[in-house]
């Protein structure tokens, strides 16, 4: 594919910084989050981060092929964030069958 | 058979969007309950990867407007299901959240249904 961005030699390098500097902040709070729920929606907000991140690469590289990749990790994310979900429910019955 | 703004919107959309991932990672960052930063991830997040897709679609002058919108589709349909998802299982497994003004509705609901 052909890629025309204006400006593309400053857009593109600022971008990635952004994007970088986003996925440090969310990292943080992935390895602080004091409970389960913050860890599970800081590795949603990781992988969201991650369809924009191959979006931007597949600009850099001027590759059509990444967006496929997008569209995987953006199904692959939902499951993953419903499956974290169901573990929830889990950790839930456990407490009150201990409780018992 | 473009004209020349083309360039300029995908520019300005792929900006944008880094700018909004960053301002939902920053919410994910400082906001107090894991509810209120479901709220920034889901909603800034996804706008913001929306839009670098948009810019995708637009800097390659609609060669691959078919996959970004494709992405973009199922980004948008996904994401606030998760969103929901995971709220309401976090509340059935009783994290509090940090109440505003407006108090937890959906607590308040529940004691209605199991007095009823």
């Amino acid at each position: 594919m052909t890629v025309e961005l204006a400006g593309a030699f400053w857009v593109l390098p600022l971008v990635v910084v952004l994007l970088a500097v986003s996925a440090a902040l969310i990292l943080l709070r992935l390895l602080r989050g004091p409970t389960g729920a913050d860890r599970v929606v800081a590795i949603d907000a990781l992988t969201l981060l991650g369809v924009a991140i191959i979006a931007t690469v597949s600009l850099l590289t001027a590759q059509a092929v990444f967006l496929d990749v997008a569209v995987v990790l953006a199904l692959a994310s939902f499951l993953g964030t419903v499956g974290f979900t169901l573990l929830f429910r889990r950790a839930e019955e456990d407490e009150a069958e201990q409780g018992r | 058979m473009n004209g020349s703004w083309m360039p300029w919107l995908a520019s300005a959309l792929v900006l944008f969007g880094a700018l909004f991932s960053l301002l939902g990672a920053i919410g994910v960052m400082r906001l107090p309950d894991c509810y209120s930063r479901m709220h920034a991830a889901s909603k800034a997040g996804v706008l913001g990867a929306v839009l670098i897709l948009a810019g995708v679609a637009a800097a390659s002058s609609g060669e691959v407007a078919l996959e970004a919108i494709l992405a973009l589709l199922v980004l948008l349909a996904t994401a606030p299901l998760a969103a929901h998802a995971v709220s309401r299982a976090a509340h059935r497994a009783g994290f509090k959240p940090v109440l505003g003004p407006l108090g937890d509705a959906l607590a308040e609901r529940q004691k209605q249904k199991d007095q009823v």
